[in-house]
Parts: structure tokens; C-alpha cells; sequence
């Protein structure tokens, strides 16, 4: 598997978990060839792939090539329809497009207006079926805004779930502080973010543990800091019985790398 | 390692075979001291003997024919006792004559002046089955004398076979023992070497083939699952659910067929509790280690989830420790067989005269095991149920909960997740639970009045209805038969009626429920895939709701199998318990109800 950046998926990730990835995708016996990128496919007589040829001058070949280079919308075929389009199908906050009884949803749409810390084209499950949620509505006589709460996402990457709510970005901002704790058997691992000034909290990665999302969701509107978070970990722990918990040494962590913001673990459940 | 996995599948196919193979391999000759040695009672020991002696000390290859003739001698020497025993007509038109229309024992008595064993049977026989009639008075003789036709064809029916020849039972327990103890073949000359060869053989490959999953990653592995024909009803899986269907016909309805797995296992049964090997003895053998070794495998295939682990060790522990050993061991120390962790209904049984007795004359023990029995019933269940879901027992105890989980577990995915599959299992879930529950009412009221006829039915007739139908027919033949065709739980999802009374308590008062994590379902369906009950988890799932039903045995794999984390298993404060259906993540959108 040839991945142009220095780990796999770290242009959305942060290091510390694309690096972590990258390593559980190896332990699957995958050939992860990092800052690699493909130069060339190769084909037989009969016009069947061969091998392919890396911009490091390696050959390997192989029968079959996927390429997952990323996503963008094919609306080619609306060209001549007069439905507008950019990058994507332009759409309003009701999901119209600019000709009556024409909508448009999912990942090739593009929105014509803001909405604060989110992009214009999100081309994600969730985003597409709250999108579905709400035109369904509107179809249904109730006109309705698309208006996504907190973002929030989630994917497996072989044996490790993913999820992820609020904003954690590849690399922190300015304002942004960060605490990262990885479990020694590297197949767990928790990223938080939340702003230097503030102390509020902007979101979390969580690789290998189960998060509630009703509680991230909650915390988020709320904008909570980042000690409250802490301070209420166990609650939002959505691991099945009898699972190893890790809230308290990650709290101890913590606690350890700002002893300024220190974390009360011993906060009682309020679920 | 793939070496490792074709001898393994090798060896086990080898020791199947064998094993099969074995249900052909004895001769079969019946001496004297056999009919001795098995028939106890020593007037029908001389008749069996008497009325056809062609069959003794012959050399018979084939079961089948062996068992024929077995059953021809039965035959015989009902005959024989129905034309010694039986009443005649003249006798009929006798008694009827002086009785005019008005019916009287004391005629029976003047009718039959000898001392000799044929009239006092008669006197007898008029005295059982006709008291009833005593000093009745009809409208004409002829009347009388229809109706006193009706009770000598009973008695010529049922009567002589019952005192003086031999009843079905009785034709079905010595045909099994003669058979048995007739057999002459390499297994009775030496059961140990072939017990290892056969299901000795069948457990290592197993191992073997299981064993080398260890080399994959932990995480959920069910890759190409559909592709496999053991696990998709191909060709593998109806072969394999028909062997299984037949072993259990001829376990349930024909062991007298079967006598050499039996004596097997009858080193190990001596072993244990001292006496030879049964039947159930053989089936519980064989089910111990299913749940044993397919344990294994289920403990590799999760083990990376706790909850899968521990489960599985706690149905492996209750299946050896209680099911199979305690009760031997009783057994052994001359106490009542007990299985202690199973309860009525499911236990059908239990409130059974035999059994009632017997634990009442066994003492402090046995006294304390029918107190047990009961608490399990009206307090275990309830208290449980509320506290920790139908799981405790279903998915964590049980020993057909413990097959299905583990035996089972490759085709879970098999169920029907359709609507009509829900309603049926509906119907027939709680129509056997009333069943049972009419069946044992009438038991009960027979212990205590003596009388067999209860509202509109026969006990006895009843109790052996639901033992065949439901005991063995539904339970054994399709609860297990089944696997390979409809998934693990055919027995606990339709038929199981102690699973109705645990669903019944899940459903309306239970701290238990599976909680879905807000908007994170993706739709994937594996959850409803994997679900053994065949609920149809995602349905709930996606609305964001949470999943609370009768069925759910709370096995835990519709977590375990969930890439996104959205399913957990929780017992929380009762209110709340159902959730609305809601959809994180939407500002602006609710879903109606
Ligand atoms: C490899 C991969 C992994 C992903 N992992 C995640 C993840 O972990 N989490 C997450 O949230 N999201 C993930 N996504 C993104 C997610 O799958 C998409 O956002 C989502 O499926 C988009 O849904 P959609 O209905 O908008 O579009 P699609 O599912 O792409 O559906 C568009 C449909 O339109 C059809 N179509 C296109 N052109 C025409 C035409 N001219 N006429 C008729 N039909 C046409 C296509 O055939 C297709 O069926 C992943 C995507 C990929 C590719």
C-alpha cells in the first residue's frame, strides 16, 4: 500500500494516531510504503495490469490496483442542466439547488453558505444521512434547515474503532493545547484539544475505546472545559462490561503533564 | 498453520467416520444368561425364554434384523398371554346373563370358582377395570352387555399386557438392554481404545483446526462467512443438520439402534457413578465436550472482548460442573440426579410424581433440592431477570444456551430477521409455555388426587405428549438439528418456554436494555446479521433507540460485531428504559414515534 505522507491518513489525523495506524495496518501483514507515491502502471499484452513502478524507482507488481485517492463529486452530467454547480451541487440551507423542486444532498454537494467550523463539501455517512433526515422533512411538508449539531465521526481500521467528536485537527492552532495518551499495547489511544485561553474544550480523537456520544454531544453545546471533560471521563466510557477501563491512568497522565489543570477523577457519576 | 488446520480437519473427519462406522460394527447373539441378567421378573424371564427359543445363542450381523426379532418374541408372548389370559365371549355372555341390568362384582365372583392363577387374574382384571359399574342399572341386559364388551376388549388390550405380558415401555427398555448386552463386536472387547479413536480422535482434530485462529489477530473475523457452505445452508450445512436430526430420532425414539456409542462411553460412565453407560449418559458426554471444545474455539474467535470471555468460561463451567459431573457424582453417593442450575419450565419434569417422590424420600438432601427447584422458579428468575436481563440464564448458564453459544455460534448468522419470523416465534414461544404450563397443572393435580383425568385431558397422555413433542421433537430434534438450517437458537427463539417466562419478565420489569450510542449507527446491518434471536438490532439502531425485547438472550455479539461502537449492554435505573427514538447530531430533526 503506497501512502504519499509520512503516516497513513495524517492528513486528516494527528501524527500520534496516524502513526499508530499505520502500525496496526503493518501488523496486518500490509506493506505500508510510506512518502511513497505511484508513478506508473504497468500493463501485460493483453492490456491487463502487471506491476506498477513508485516514485522511488520500485517495481512491484501485482494483478490489481485500487485507487482511493480521494473523492470529489461526478456532476459532469449536469453540466448542460442548468442546476448550478462549483466543486459540487450548490445548494442552500434547505437543500435546494437553484431550480425549483431540485435538491441535492450528500457528498456531492456544496454548500452556498457558511456554517462556523465546518467546510463547505463534508463528504461523510453522517453528514449525508442528516442531510437525508432533513429534506425528508421538508418533501414531507415540514420545510426544514439543515443544521448539524456538533460534528462528530467514526471509522474501524482493521481490528481499531475510531470515533471522533468536536474538532481535532492533523495539527494543533495557536490557540489550541493538547494532551495524547496511548495505551502500552498500542492499540488504544485518546487525543484531546481545547483552547489555551479558554480552557474550553474543542474535541476529541478516541482509538480502541467506546465513547458516548450523547455525552460529547451534550458537553460540546454546552462548551464545557476541558477539566470538566476529565473530571466526567467515566461517564462518557461506552466500553461493554467487564472491558478494561483506562479513564484513571490517562487521568493521572494528565494531571501529570498540567498539574495546573488538574483533573478531579474522583467526581461522581451524575448518570 | 495451514498444515496444522487439514490434519486437524483430517483427524476429525477420520474419527467421524469411525464413529459412524461403529453403529454397524457388532454381531449380535442372545444366551440365556442375557434374558436372565435383564429381565428381572421371573415369570416373563421363563416366557421370553419359552415361547421362541430360535433366537438363542444365533449369531445375528444386523441390528436392524436383531431388534426385529426381539420384537417378535414380544409379540409372541403377548399372544400367547392374551389367548391364556384373555376373557371370552363365553365368558362375556355368562356374566351378562346373570347380571340381567343390573351389574355386580359378586357375579364376577360366582363366575370364576377356581384358584388357579388365570381365574384369580380375571377376578382381578373385573375388579380393576370394571368397579365403577358396580350395582348400575341399565335400561335393558343387552345394554349392559355392550358396555361390559367395551371393558373386556380393554382388559384383553391393555390389561394382561400390563400384569402379565409386556407394555410398550417395557418392550422398549429390554429390547434396549437385551440389544445392548447381546452385542458382540471390537467396542465391548474394548471401548477405551475405540473411544479414543473415535471421539478421541474427533476432539484433537477439532483442537487442531481451531487452534492455529490463535495466529490471526484478535478483532471480529468473519470474512467470506457467506461464501463457507458449512455456514450458508450449502451443501455441508444440510448434510451436517441432517446427521444431527437422525442422531437425534434415533437418540429420542430408537437407542435400542444405538447400543454400541453407548457402551463407549461405558468406562467413563462406570468411572463416574458406577453403573453402565445410558443413553443420556452418552448424549451428555458427547454435549459436555461440543460445549468444551467449540468453547474454545468462540473464546479465540473473541478474544479480544472480556464479555465474550468470561461468558463463554461461565457456560463451559455449568455445563461440566452441573450438568454433567454433579449429577453423576450424586448418582454415585446414591442421592436423586440433580441438575441444580436447570428450572422448570424448561425442565419439564419437575413437577413429575416419579421425581416429586423421589426427592421427598431422599431426605434433607432431597428436600432441599425440590426447595431449590422451586426458588429458582419464583424467585431466581424474577429477582435475576430484573437485575441483569434474561442474559444470566440464557447466555450465561443454560446448557442449551451453552450449546447454541458455542456448538452454534458459526451460524448465528442463519436466523430470519424477517417480521413474520418475530410473530411466529410469538405464537408458538407462548403457546408452549401455556402447554407446559396446563401439562404440569395436571401433573400436579394428580399427585395429589390420584385421579389422571384434569378439565379435559388425560395427565398421563398429556405429560407424554409434551415429552415427545416438546422434550424431544422440538428441543432435541429441531433445537439442535436445526442449527446448520436456521441458526443456533431455533429452540430458545420458538420453542423454549422457561425463555418465554425470563422474556416475559425482561420485557416488563427489568433493569436491562441494549443502549444505542446516539447517531453513530452507520447501517451496516452486522448486528442483525449476528444476532442469533433474529432481531432485527439495526432497526432500532439507526433510529437511535433503544433495543428492549422479550427475546434478546444478551449473548453480546451485536456489540462485539458493531465497527462503530453504537451497542452496549446496560443495566441501568428502570425509567428511561424504552428511550425515545432519537437522532444525535440533528438540530432540527425528531422522529415521530
Ligand atoms: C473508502 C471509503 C471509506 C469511507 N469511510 C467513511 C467512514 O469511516 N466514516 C464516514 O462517515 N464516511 C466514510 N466515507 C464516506 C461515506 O461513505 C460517504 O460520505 C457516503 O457514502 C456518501 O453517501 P451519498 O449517498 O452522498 O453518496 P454515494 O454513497 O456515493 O451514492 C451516490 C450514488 O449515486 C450514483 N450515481 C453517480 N452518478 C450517477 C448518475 N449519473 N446517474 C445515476 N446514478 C449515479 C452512484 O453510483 C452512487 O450509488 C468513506 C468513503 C470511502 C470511499
Amino acid at each position: 500500500m503506497l501512502v504519499r505522507e509520512s503516516a497513513f491518513w495524517s492528513n486528516v489525523l494527528p501524527l500520534q494516531e496516524a502513526n499508530m495506524i499505520s502500525r496496526h495496518i503493518q501488523s496486518h501483514h500490509v506493506d505500508l510504503k510510506l512518502e511513497t507515491e505511484l508513478k506508473e502502471i504497468q500493463s501485460d499484452d493483453k492490456g491487463c495490469v502487471q506491476s506498477i513502478v513508485t516514485n522511488r524507482g520500485e517495481t512491484i507488481s501485482c494483478q490489481f490496483v485500487g485507487l482511493t485517492v480521494g473523492v470529489s463529486p461526478a456532476i459532469e452530467f449536469l453540466k448542460d442542466s442548468g442546476i448550478a454547480t462549483k466543486r459540487g451541487i450548490l445548494v442552500n440551507e434547505y437543500l435546494e439547488t437553484n431550480i425549483p423542486d431540485v435538491y441535492a444532498l450528500g457528498d456531492c454537494v456544496e454548500r452556498t453558505y457558511d456554517l462556523p467550523g465546518r467546510r463547505n463539501i463534508e463528504q461523510v455517512w453522517y453528514t449525508g444521512r442528516m442531510m437525508g433526515e432533513v429534506l425528508a422533512q421538508t418533501i414531507c411538508g415540514v420545510k426544514t434547515k439543515y443544521e448539524p449539531g456538533p460534528w462528530f465521526n467514526s471509522a474501524k481500521f482493521f481490528d481499531i474503532e475510531y470515533q471522533t467528536y468536536g474538532n481535532v485537527r492533523s495539527t494543533t492552532e495557536n490557540i489550541e493545547n493538547e494532551f495524547y495518551w496511548e495505551h502500552s499495547g498500542g492499540t488504544k489511544c485518546m487525543h484531546l484539544v481545547w483552547n489555551k485561553q479558554t480552557q474550553q474544550f474543542l474535541g476529541i480523537n478516541s482509538f480502541g475505546i467506546r465513547l458516548r456520544h450523547e455525552c460529547f454531544d451534550r458537553w460540546l453545546r454546552d462548551n464545557q472545559s476541558i477539566q470538566f471533560v476529565l473530571d466526567h471521563l467515566k461517564e462518557a466510557n461506552f466500553d461493554p462490561e467487564f472491558f478494561n477501563r483506562y479513564e484513571d491512568e490517562i487521568i493521572k497522565q494528565f494531571s501529570e503533564t498540567f498539574p495546573n489543570l488538574k483533573a478531579n477523577s474522583k467526581v461522581t457519576s451524575t448518570l | 498453520m495451514k498444515t496444522i488446520k487439514t490434519v486437524g480437519l483430517i483427524l476429525f473427519i477420520t474419527g467421524f467416520c469411525l464413529f459412524n462406522g461403529l453403529f454397524f460394527s457388532a454381531d449380535y447373539s442372545l444366551t440365556r444368561e442375557i434374558v436372565k441378567a435383564q429381565i428381572s421378573d421371573e415369570q416373563k424371564q421363563a416366557l421370553f425364554l419359552q415361547s421362541d427359543s430360535s433366537l438363542l445363542n444365533q449369531n445375528v450381523s444386523s441390528v436392524f434384523s436383531f431388534v426385529t426379532q426381539i420384537e417378535r418374541i414380544f409379540d409372541v408372548v403377548n399372544q400367547i398371554q392374551a389367548s391364556t389370559y384373555g376373557i371370552t365371549q363365553e365368558e362375556l355372555y355368562e356374566l351378562s346373563a346373570r347380571s340381567g341390568n343390573q351389574f355386580s362384582l359378586g357375579a364376577v365372583d360366582s363366575l370364576y370358582i377356581g384358584e388357579d392363577a388365570i381365574s384369580e387374574f380375571k377376578k382381578k382384571a373385573w375388579k380393576d377395570y370394571a368397579s365403577w359399574l358396580e350395582g348400575r342399572t341399565f335400561e335393558s341386559s343387552e345394554e349392559l352387555k355392550n358396555q361390559l364388551q367395551g371393558i373386556v376388549s380393554n382388559i384383553n388390550q391393555y390389561g394382561i399386557i400390563n400384569q402379565v405380558g409386556f407394555d410398550r415401555y417395557q418392550i422398549k427398555d429390554i429390547t434396549y438392554s437385551l440389544t445392548k448386552a447381546s452385542a458382540v463386536g471390537p467396542v465391548k472387547s474394548n471401548p477405551i481404545l475405540f473411544l479414543l479413536l473415535t471421539i478421541g480422535l474427533c476432539i484433537a482434530g477439532a483442537l487442531l483446526y481451531i487452534l492455529p485462529k490463535l495466529t490471526l489477530l484478535p478483532g471480529i473475523k468473519n470474512n467470506g462467512i457467506f461464501f463457507n457452505v458449512m455456514k450458508n445452508t450449502g451443501w455441508l450445512g444440510i448434510l451436517t443438520g441432517t446427521w444431527l436430526i437422525l442422531f437425534y430420532v434415533v437418540l429420542y425414539f430408537y437407542p435400542q439402534y444405538m447400543t454400541q456409542w453407548i457402551t463407549l462411553v461405558d468406562p467413563v460412565s462406570k468411572a463416574l457413578n458406577g453403573n453402565e453407560a445410558g443413553r443420556f449418559f452418552l448424549y451428555g458426554f458427547i454435549y459436555t465436550l461440543c460445549i468444551l471444545v467449540m468453547g474454545v474455539r468462540m473464546i479465540i474467535h473473541y478474544r479480544h472482548s472480556k464479555y465474550q470471555v468470561l461468558r463463554t468460561c461461565s457456560v463451559m463451567f455449568f455445563q461440566t460442573a452441573f450438568a454433567f459431573l454433579i449429577p453423576e457424582i450424586l448418582i454415585r453417593l446414591n442421592k436423586p440426579y440433580f441438575d441444580f442450575k436447570n428450572i422448570w419450565p424448561l425442565d419439564y419434569s419437575f413437577f413429575f410424581d416419579s421425581r416429586i417422590s423421589e426427592l421427598i424420600s431422599a431426605g434433607t438432601l432431597g428436600i432441599f433440592m425440590l426447595g431449590w427447584g422451586i426458588a429458582l422458579i419464583i424467585i431466581g428468575v424474577p429477582v435475576l431477570v430484573y437485575f441483569f436481563g434474561k442474559r444470566w440464564y440464557c447466555s450465561w448458564v443454560c446448557g442449551c444456551g451453552g450449546l447454541a453459544e458455542t456448538l452454534g455460534d458459526p451460524y448465528r448468522q442463519l436466523s430470519n430477521k424477517t417480521v413474520k419470523a418475530w410473530k411466529i416465534e410469538r405464537w408458538m414461544i407462548h403457546s408452549v409455555l401455556v402447554f407446559a404450563i396446563v401439562m404440569t397443572a395436571g401433573v400436579i393435580y394428580t399427585y395429589w388426587t390420584g385421579a389422571s383425568w384434569f378439565l379435559f385431558f388425560d395427565s398421563y397422555q398429556l405429560r407424554e405428549v409434551y415429552g415427545a413433542f416438546i422434550g424431544a421433537g422440538f428441543a432435541g430434534v429441531v433445537g439442535t438439528g436445526f442449527y446448520p438450517l436456521m441458526g443456533n437458537r431455533v429452540w430458545c427463539r420458538f420453542g423454549c418456554p422457561l425463555a418465554a417466562y425470563l422474556g416475559i419478565v425482561q420485557r416488563f420489569k427489568s433493569r436491562f436494555r441494549i443502549t444505542t450510542n446516539g447517531g453513530q449507527c452507520i447501517s451496516c446491518g452486522n448486528c442483525s446479521t449476528y444476532c442469533e434471536m433474529g432481531i432485527d438490532v439495526r432497526w432500532y439502531a439507526q433510529r437511535g433507540q433503544n433495543i428492549v425485547r422479550s427475546s434478546c438472550v444478551g449473548c453480546g455479539v451485536c456489540s462485539s460485531v458493531c465497527p462503530r461502537g453504537v451497542l452496549n449492554l446496560e443495566v441501568k435505573e428502570e425509567s428511561g428504559r424504552f428511550g425515545k427514538p432519537i437522532l444525535i447530531g440533528n438540530n432540527n430533526v425528531k422522529i415521530s414515534e
